[in-house]
């Protein structure tokens, strides 16, 4: 029997192209599912974490051993990712409703959601676009997927900030060598929502 | 300093000074959308459709002065996200003499006249704030006040409208975060409501516009519009890429 992972394109290009696919796939899924209430939220966020995760897995990408370090530099880009906008943005604050209880299971289902989005597009999709073009084409793509993936459920005025946290988060996962930095500053940052 | 801490260290440099300038730019604050459980309740309409939820929330807050200027307000209905908001800095509204507190109020409300072109979708909001006297509170020049309305689920092609006291007049709106909020940085309070424009969109849950819309009834064929192009857009792509690579990899495999 055929392995997923030994049928997956061996191309570093076609290895990307796939994981777009996969990733513009599930973001669009996701989306059809907003506005149905807290119980869908969970479960669609649930699915779609392990959709990502199976994609990254499948892809090739497996977690490193965690080492402290990491975390730290992935503090600090979470402070970076909550401070910056809080300092320098407008005062105006409007409210997207992202408090649903139980507050643990939230907690749970985000952090599956953010492990899974840093496991394909920090992991295993700017693997596959450095392999292909070098780092500034890993970090360019990965980050404009990073922000498009978010597109059906925010509207296009996410686009500037997504594109400008998935720079950063990139250039997490290149200081550090893998993706648990990223991870826990995207992990921080959604987090943070819940009392923005 | 070996190739690859530095390309990070260059991605993070580039990602703060974007991450500034996308924070500057952004005409309304909202908490980071870098991901996360999404919920949106089902949209409450004043006058639901058949089978849509009804009972819209409204909202009274009354806020004491903050050391002699109206303090920062935020309020907001209590649906899950809220389905109108509004959010002013300190020291927005001039004060009359012997104001000790204000009231910020948001209630929905039955159109207070027909729009001429397009339709409301969902509910018309009238947006409030007044001392402890009752008397209406208007803005300091200058300065303005956040007003953010939802529309029914997945409307996204809207604009914001506020009652001028005879018409309704069109204003400069922004995303408010999701899809489907509506955002403006207005200098007057009253009633506002989303509109949608052309026939083109049904209302989504698939109902007949509410009762008190005057515009051309929409088409019972869901089209693309505006708000929806984005979507269609990705999708292709999405789907271009997939059967492209899927003819390659089937390709490579023929003997």
């Amino acid at each position: 029997m055929t392995s997923l992972a030994a049928s997956w394109p061996t191309s570093a290009w076609h290895r990307a192209a796939w994981l777009s696919a996969g990733l513009g796939a599930a973001a669009l899924a996701r989306s059809a599912f907003i506005g149905a209430g807290t119980v869908a939220a969970f479960v669609v966020g649930t699915t779609f974490g392990l959709t990502l995760l199976s994609l990254a897995v499948a892809a090739g990408w497996r977690p490193a051993r965690l080492r402290l370090g990491s975390l730290g530099v992935g503090i600090v880009g979470g402070v970076i990712l909550i401070g910056i906008p809080e300092l320098v943005g407008p005062s105006s604050r409007a409210v997207i409703g992202i408090r649903p209880d139980p507050f643990l299971a939230w907690v749970a289902v985000t952090a599956l959601v953010v492990t899974a989005e840093e496991a394909l597009l920090r992991g295993a999709l700017l693997s596959a676009l450095d392999a292909a073009g070098g780092p500034a084409v890993a970090v360019a793509a990965s980050s404009v997927a990073f922000a498009l993936m978010h597109v059906p459920v925010y509207g296009w005025g996410v686009v500037p900030i997504d594109l400008a946290a998935g720079a950063l988060l990139a250039g997490l996962r290149y200081l550090t060598g893998g993706t648990a930095a990223p991870t826990m500053a995207h992990l921080l940052a959604d987090m943070a929502t819940w009392w923005l | 300093m070996t190739r690859r801490s530095r390309a990070g260290w260059l991605t993070i440099a580039a990602g703060v000074l974007l991450l500034v300038a996308a924070a500057r730019l952004s005409p309304v604050w909202h908490g980071p959308l870098y991901d996360g459980v999404v919920v949106e309740d089902p949209y409450r309409y004043l006058e639901p459709p058949p089978g849509k939820p009804g009972n819209p929330t409204s909202v009274s807050d009354t806020l004491t002065l903050d050391q002699g200027v109206s303090p920062q307000l935020y309020s907001g209905t209590l649906e899950t996200p809220p389905q109108a908001q509004m959010i002013a800095d300190r020291d927005a509204f001039q004060l009359p003499t012997g104001t000790t507190s204000i009231k910020a109020s948001i209630s929905p409300i039955k159109p207070p006249a027909p729009i001429a072109e397009g339709r409301i979708s969902g509910n018309v909001y009238r947006f409030s704030v007044v001392n402890q006297a009752g008397a209406d509170l208007s803005l300091l020049p200058g300065t303005t006040i956040t007003i953010v309305v939802r529309a029914p689920n997945n409307v996204a092609n809207g604009t914001l409208i506020h009652f001028n006291g005879t018409s309704w007049d069109r204003v400069p709106t922004d995303n408010g975060g999701l899809m489907d909020l509506y955002a403006t940085n207005a200098t007057v309070l009253g009633d506002y409501a989303v509109l949608v424009s052309g026939a083109q969109t049904p209302e989504p849950s698939g109902q007949a516009p509410p009762s008190f819309s005057i515009g051309p009834t929409p088409s019972a064929t869901p089209g693309p519009t505006g708000g929806q192009t984005p979507w269609l857009v990705i999708g292709l792509v999405a789907a271009a890429i997939l059967v492209a690579v899927l003819w390659r990899t089937l390709g490579d495999r023929e003997p």
